[in-house]
């Protein structure tokens, strides 16, 4: 699955260098949940996706030191990504899978 | 033949579920990719007692002793480096929930706090090394006898010491007895991805206030949080069985450029007076990597006058924080935001 992140800085040796926000990753189920739980800030990357960041904004402000004095717009949409964070790290602690994105099948039309 | 590279190797730390057994799934070890974080350096020294046979054999010559108790000590030091976002513990989250005696309390987003308790906590130590065929090592039933973060310098820094249980090691791994074990059946490879997160935080970057005021001419400060623990053993065990809390100190050491202004006058008259003062620290100015620590009811002590270097500078050495009331545990309180 692809995961994007929301942190600083983040390594996972062998596999990303992880430097700004929403830098994408594609990385097996077993090893997302072991580097979340280790504190490593990834969601999946349909819930970045749908917290509605700009090019723009991703662009501006993609590390800690270009967030500080980010407009309301961009933080707000910021927090909303560190509460999925929280969310999923704590479904993970108890014994949940991080959330999928959920396939619609078009009706059959007979 | 390989040589080890000191620079080639590779920290973990896990939280114990049980005092000294090395957390794992049926004797499969569950080191995982993100229990790593970046050292500066780590040791892990076990030396079991010799117990030489005190009886007169009749002769002056000595004979083979037998393997007795051990105690390990270990130490470790790291860059301050918090997880770079805010809301999310830093790696080094195990070391500090046994130095507070606590699980730390995360506000989504925002905040990871470490408050103080009286719970004993332990964790393991992993080092894994290159190549894979030198002494891996996982140091089980470590406690936390004191913690001291540094401000001042380039990078700021933490040490922390202590104790621990017992030494696993992949070498001798065959040999070692269910007990030396520590709950594990095989000694496991290292994972293959190991994860950092954070930067480290300036030393430089942040703030000193002590009784209300900001203390700019701070040259160094350093906060120390003690712990009297001790590990205790039960009878027919060759290795400590538990963890005996004691006393808890936390405190601080100072050194500030003397001048004539109310904020330093201050201090030196409540280093004689002993009259108890506030006093908090910031390291870093980056969110997800500033650490703040807040020390309740400090009484100055050790107060020295320093000529060595160009301006005087005061210093005050060892001051201890007090928690507010016999039932409160306020005496330190650390927020990462």
């Amino acid at each position: 699955m692809e995961y994007a992140f929301v942190g600083s800085t983040c390594v996972i040796r062998g596999v990303a260098e992880l430097k700004a926000l929403g830098q994408r990753v594609d990385m097996a189920d077993d090893l997302a949940k072991s580097v979340i739980l280790g504190n490593a800030a990834l969601i999946p990357s349909f819930q970045f996706d749908a917290l509605g960041f700009t090019a723009d904004e991703l662009k501006h402000y993609n590390t800690p030191e270009r967030r500080m004095g980010a407009p309301d717009p961009f933080m707000a949409k910021y927090r909303k990504a560190l509460i999925t964070l929280h969310d999923n790290r704590e479904a993970l602690k108890a014994g949940r899978d991080l959330p999928k994105l959920a396939v619609v099948k078009p009706l059959e039309v007979k | 033949m390989a040589f080890a590279n000191s620079r080639n190797e590779r920290l973990y730390l896990q939280l114990e579920s049980a005092f000294g057994t090395i957390n794992n799934s049926s004797g499969t070890a569950t080191v995982a990719n993100g229990d790593a974080c970046r050292h500066i350096s780590a040791s892990f020294q076990f030396d079991p007692q010799l117990l030489d046979r005190p009886d007169k054999t009749g002769s002056l010559g000595k004979t083979a002793g037998l393997a007795g108790r051990g105690i390990g000590q270990w130490s470790i030091s790291q860059s301050v480096a918090g997880s770079g976002t805010a809301g999310t513990a830093p790696d080094c989250d195990p070391i500090l929930q046994c130095a507070f005696g606590k699980a730390a309390s995360v506000s989504a987003g925002t905040s990871v706090t470490y408050a103080l308790d009286d719970n004993a906590y332990s964790f393991t130590g992993w080092s894994f090394r290159t190549s894979s065929n030198v002494a891996q090592r996982a140091a089980a039933g470590c406690i936390v006898q004191e913690m001291r973060f540094d401000l001042g310098q380039g990078i700021a820094q933490w040490t922390a010491r202590g104790i621990f249980k017992g030494l696993v090691d992949s070498i001798v791994f065959a040999s070692l007895t269910t007990e030396e074990k520590c709950g594990l059946t095989a000694f496991p490879s290292e994972p293959g991805s190991p994860t950092t997160s954070g930067n480290a935080a300036k030393g430089y970057i942040g703030s000193f206030t002590a009784d209300g005021n900001v203390m700019a001419t701070i040259q160094s400060a350093s906060i120390i949080l003690r712990n009297d623990d001790d590990l205790v053993y039960s009878l027919g065990y060759e290795l400590p069985t538990d963890i005996e809390r004691g006393l808890r100190v936390a405190g601080v050491e100072f050194e500030l450029k003397e001048d004539d202004s109310t904020a330093v006058d201050n201090l030196v008259t409540k280093s004689r007076t002993k009259a108890a003062i506030d006093m908090s620290m910031v390291i870093g100015a980056t969110a997800g990597n500033i650490w703040t620590f807040s020390l309740n009811d400090v009484q100055l002590n050790g107060l020295t006058y320093n000529d060595s270097s160009r301006r005087w500078q005061l210093g005050f050495g060892g001051s201890s924080a007090n928690a507010s009331s016999i039932t409160a545990k306020d005496e330190l309180t650390l927020v990462i935001t």
